[in-house]
């Protein structure tokens, strides 16, 4: 009789390589990572007139923030990052299987709930941090040649791109929680616009600077139109608590709700 | 048989189709709750301002998202699509039976909020950039702001028509007006009259490029469907 080899447990790196290749093997994902990398760099140019009259006419509070402020149309790359690794699996697998979805499968290959979801999160903080470092750098990079800007952080670079993963954590833990991306599409790319909603909200109370996206900002910017000073080491752990909470909901609903 | 016409059969059957989606009056409740909610946000920051037009800003991403379902919900598994195309063939039938069902549900969800920034006033000044007088309930205002949402609508419709799923409708509406659109204007203020979104914020100009911008995705919109594979 030929000896069997019985699989034991997988371990958690192959796990990981596996989502990597399946968040990589999404078209909807490359318009992420493109998007995400380009337009960034793009909005460095197209405002780059009237950041420089606003330099030259002493209008802007601090010019050091000048090369970061450009960064928030990449981070919409991280939002669908984080959107598309939950949805593809709830995606219908076919017309002829309209109940039929991918996350069926992956569940039949890693059957621990939890793994899986670390796995999943671990595989889009790779992908995210990549994104956020090269996206990062190249914008500030960027804006040196056209702009009279000071010289890149190496400090201001890491915490954009921390922003940039926690970001992507926080939208993957919204979608497992609605299990529908288009409302977290829409709070997001809300919030991301010139003027945030949650800029809005701190005139009705302070505390809406401590919400998720405006408190993470604080770690890279050093001026805030809400005028409220966040230091960015409190910042990274106020969002960071965000992302953990949200996570920690939606993995537990996950582990009880049927696939 | 009854006879309602060419349209009249198909326009009733798409707005019947619209009115038995749970997700668009999720969609069409959550805008009336989000735009009062940040109207008294924004009323609070700078009082003068019409708090409705700047709550809109945000808001508008409701009737976008309400355009783009109300066409892809026919694409999602299962290809309702075709189930559409068997009982109506002509394909400008369908779709001109859409368009009418898109612009009623719009009107729907844009009533309330036209009558709250009746009641609510406000002059234009920092959302415009120049200050417009004029008192709260001008008609003209009004009807532009009726136009201005109505016509998003239909833009979002012609796009779910285009992409053919929602979750990329949803991704590149919301980006081109809530992301690119601001941008352009914030970085090269002349394009204003040519943006989309223009009519939202000065009423005076912008309704022109509104119009073109909707013709020419309605026009886009049904090329694509009368030619392709459904």
């Amino acid at each position: 009789m030929i000896p069997v080899s019985v699989p034991g447990p997988r371990p958690l790196q192959s796990m990981v390589g596996a989502e990597v290749r399946k968040l990589l093997g999404l078209p909807t994902a490359w318009v992420g990572l493109t998007l995400g990398l380009i337009a960034a760099p793009l909005l460095v140019f197209v405002n780059a007139p009237a950041l420089r009259r606003a330099i030259e006419s002493g209008q802007i509070p601090d010019v050091s923030d000048v090369g970061y402020e450009n960064l928030g149309i990449g981070l919409l790359g991280a939002l669908i990052l984080g959107v598309v690794a939950v949805s593809s699996e709830y995606t219908s697998a076919g017309d002829d299987s309209p109940g039929a979805h991918q996350l069926t499968a992956t569940l039949l290959a890693m059957p621990r709930r939890g793994q899986m979801l670390t796995a999943k999160a671990a595989a889009l903080v790779l992908v995210a941090a990549v994104q956020g470092a090269l996206t990062a750098t190249a914008t500030v990079l960027l804006t040196r040649t056209v702009l009279p800007v000071p010289p890149i952080s190496p400090s201001r670079v890491a915490a954009a791109t921390l922003y940039w993963c926690l970001l992507a954590l926080l939208a993957y833990a919204v979608t497992l929680i609605f299990r529908n991306g288009i409302i977290t599409l829409t709070v997001f790319i809300v919030n991301s616009s010139v003027v945030s909603v949650s800029y809005l909200l701190t005139k009705l109370t302070p505390w809406a600077a401590y919400l998720p996206d405006i408190v993470g900002a604080h770690m890279f910017l050093r001026s805030h139109p809400s005028d409220v000073a966040i230091p960015p080491v409190t910042a990274g752990v106020v969002m960071a608590a965000w992302v953990a909470a949200l996570l920690t909901v939606a993995a537990y609903l996950f582990r009880r709700r049927p696939a | 048989m009854r006879s309602r016409g060419w349209l009249g059969a198909a326009a009733g059957a798409e707005v019947r189709k619209l009115v038995t989606l749970p997700a668009l009056w999720w969609t069409v409740v959550l805008t009336w709750v989000a735009t009062v909610l940040i109207a008294y946000a924004a009323h609070r920051a700078a009082a003068g301002d019409d708090p409705i037009r700047t709550a809109l800003r945000w808001t508008q991403a409701g009737f976008l998202v309400l355009g783009a379902l109300a066409v892809t919900h026919e694409y999602e598994a299962g290809g309702q699509i075709r189930a559409t195309l068997l009982a109506v063939p002509r394909r400008g039938r369908v779709l001109s039976g859409k368009g009418v069902a898109v612009f009623a549900a719009a009107l729907i969800a844009a009533a309330p909020i036209v009558v709250a920034a009746a009641m609510a006033g406000g002059d234009l000044g920092t959302t415009a950039g120049t200050s417009v007088p004029g008192t709260s309930l001008d008609p003209g205002r009004l009807a532009s702001l009726t136009a201005y949402l109505v016509g998003v609508t239909l833009i979002a419709a012609a796009t779910g028509t285009l992409v053919r799923n929602s979750l990329s409708a949803v991704a590149v509406l919301l980006t081109a007006f809530l992301v690119v659109a601001p941008l352009v204007r914030a970085g090269r203020p002349q394009t204003g009259p040519w943006l989309p979104d223009t009519l939202l914020l000065a009423p005076s100009t912008g309704g022109v490029a509104l119009a073109v911008w909707t013709s020419a995705a309605a026009a886009l919109a049904s090329i694509a469907f009368s030619r392709r594979n459904p």
